[in-house]
């Protein structure tokens, strides 16, 4: 899996590309912690190009929006495919993470979040 | 010999040439030795099995160059050696390689510099081989000890689950198989003071923590539903304990609650995050979907708890998501083949469970992914 980042005003828009999975779990929570460390606390998980999550992996989405809301911060998804949409329905970590229904709805949440306080914006 | 340097064994039956090459490798630290034929070679070998490298001719009366490396390789299997020729013709180099030496040289003008350039490179990846052996042995050690463990993990893990649940008034059957040795699923059913209580749970991953995380919640909620009966205060407090636990792990764990009061004939039923539950009653199938979260993210976290009567005759039937998210070769998901499964076969439980197995194996042809359990339970004449 590879991480694909753009920085949208004050949102890092994260884009794993592959499988979220027990051998790349830790990389998405290395990358959200080294955001953290440069102070951008909002970010936007485009999952469009991600095919396959596995409980490791939503392990780790819960494990970085923790980290991102210990900093003020957060953590929206969008663009999930069905069966990803799936783990997150089931597991109710749907309640803990905001399904954005298009990218620039998920930038909204965000930045609205990020103008009220928190991180960098 | 400088320190770090090998010995070195030069065969040539021309001993102006064994004799030059002595003097080059010994000023450059080597400690070398000489031989005039490969008898005679043969002997120093054996003599000296520390001979880190071997020098030979290939031309030479009596044995050649090939027939001597067959021979000393016999002795010593691993010594790279050398060879030398005045035949500047690529058939007999490509010979000698084939044959086993490690470099191939001609006994020209520029002997002198070209032998210590040899040496040291065919020493250099003799060494660098050996090194590599040593690591893939050491790897392989390591890896059969790591076996062993978790082949004395999974008969650790096998002991904590229950093996043969005896509860008045219910029949059940489990089928439980991880995906390597030792898994994060475990299942359980007791009664305790007017209750039976069942639950099923999947802990997140498939590594040792999962494992070990397995056998601490396995634990805690035995303990707990000795005193508690109501799924939702237990789960609660379970959760508590769990979260500082995990921390920001990210580990979490999908389960089933179940219980069943005896005086009333009620069951209640909390789903962290779990996938469905089925009750089968005679043709009917009635699915239990997750009633709150999986446990471990939110200390806070709160469930729903459904309640249904238990019948004579009512089987429910609990999985773990390995059932499910089983593939197919076409890459189709057992998920959407479960109802038609279970409708198709008996309500008895060990039937249930072979059957449900059986047709899994079937359909993606014995490959698991994932741990799997499987857990029925029949309510029935005490």
């Amino acid at each position: 899996m590879e991480i694909k980042v753009e920085v949208d005003n004050n949102v890092v828009i994260l884009r794993p590309v592959g499988s979220l999975v027990a051998s790349t779990a830790e990389f998405l929570k290395a990358q959200v912690a080294k955001l953290v460390e440069k102070n951008y606390v909002h970010v936007l998980l485009d999952m469009a190009k991600l095919e396959f999550i596995d409980s490791s992996g939503l392990g780790a989405c819960i494990a970085a929006n923790k980290t991102l809301a210990g900093s003020e911060g957060g953590l929206v998804c969008t663009g999930a495919s069905e069966p990803v949409r799936k783990i997150f329905r089931i597991t109710r970590a749907d309640q803990k993470i905001p399904f954005a229904d298009s990218r620039l709805d998920g930038l909204r949440i965000l930045q609205d979040k990020a103008f009220k306080g928190g991180g960098k914006g | 010999m400088d320190e770090g340097k090998c010995r070195i064994l030069v065969v040539d039956d021309d001993p102006f040439v064994a004799e030059m090459l002595a003097v080059i490798l010994d000023a450059d630290g080597y400690a070398v030795e000489t031989a005039e034929n490969g008898l005679q070679a043969l002997e120093r070998m054996a003599a000296a099995p520390d001979t880190g490298l071997v020098v030979s001719d290939m031309n030479m009366p009596g044995m050649n160059g090939l027939e001597l490396i067959a021979r000393v390789r016999e002795l010593n299997a691993d010594v790279p050696i050398i060879i030398l020729t005045g035949n500047n013709e690529i058939s007999v180099a490509i010979q000698a390689l084939n044959g086993g030496a490690s470099d191939y040289l001609l006994k020209d003008e520029n002997i002198q510099e070209t032998i210590v350039i040899s040496v040291e490179k065919v020493l250099e990846k003799h060494q660098l081989r050996m090194k590599n052996r040593q690591l893939m042995e050491d790897l392989a050690r390591k890896n059969r000890e790591l076996e062993k463990e978790r082949v004395l993990a999974h008969k650790v893990q096998e002991s904590i689950l229950p093996q043969n649940l005896s509860l008045p008034g219910f029949r059940t059957a489990t089928r439980y198989r991880p995906s390597n040795q030792i898994g994060g699923d475990f299942f359980d059913a007791w009664e305790s003071g007017g209750h039976v209580h069942f639950l099923i749970g999947d802990i997140s991953g498939h590594s040792t923590s999962s494992a070990l995380l397995m056998a601490v919640c396995k634990g805690m909620f035995h303990s707990l539903g000795q005193t508690m009966h109501d799924p939702l205060a237990l789960v609660t407090a379970a959760n508590r304990m769990l979260c500082p636990m995990l921390g920001d792990s990210g580990m979490f764990l999908t389960l089933v609650y179940m219980t069943y009061a005896r005086e009333s004939g009620t069951l209640r039923l909390l789903s962290a995050g779990h996938n469905p539950v089925y009750l089968l009653r005679g043709e009917e199938i009635i699915s239990f979907e997750s009633t709150g979260p999986a446990l471990g993210w939110d200390a806070d976290d709160s469930w729903d708890v459904t309640e249904a009567a238990l019948t004579l005759g009512d089987l429910l039937f609990l999985y773990t998501d390995g059932l499910i998210e089983a593939k197919n070769d076409a890459g189709e998901e057992f998920e959407g083949r479960l109802s038609a499964t279970l409708a198709a076969l008996t309500t008895m439980p060990e039937e249930m469970v072979a059957g449900v197995f059986g047709a899994l194996t079937d359909f993606c042809g014995g490959r698991f992914e994932d741990d799997i359990t499987l857990f029925a339970v029949l309510r029935e004449e005490p």
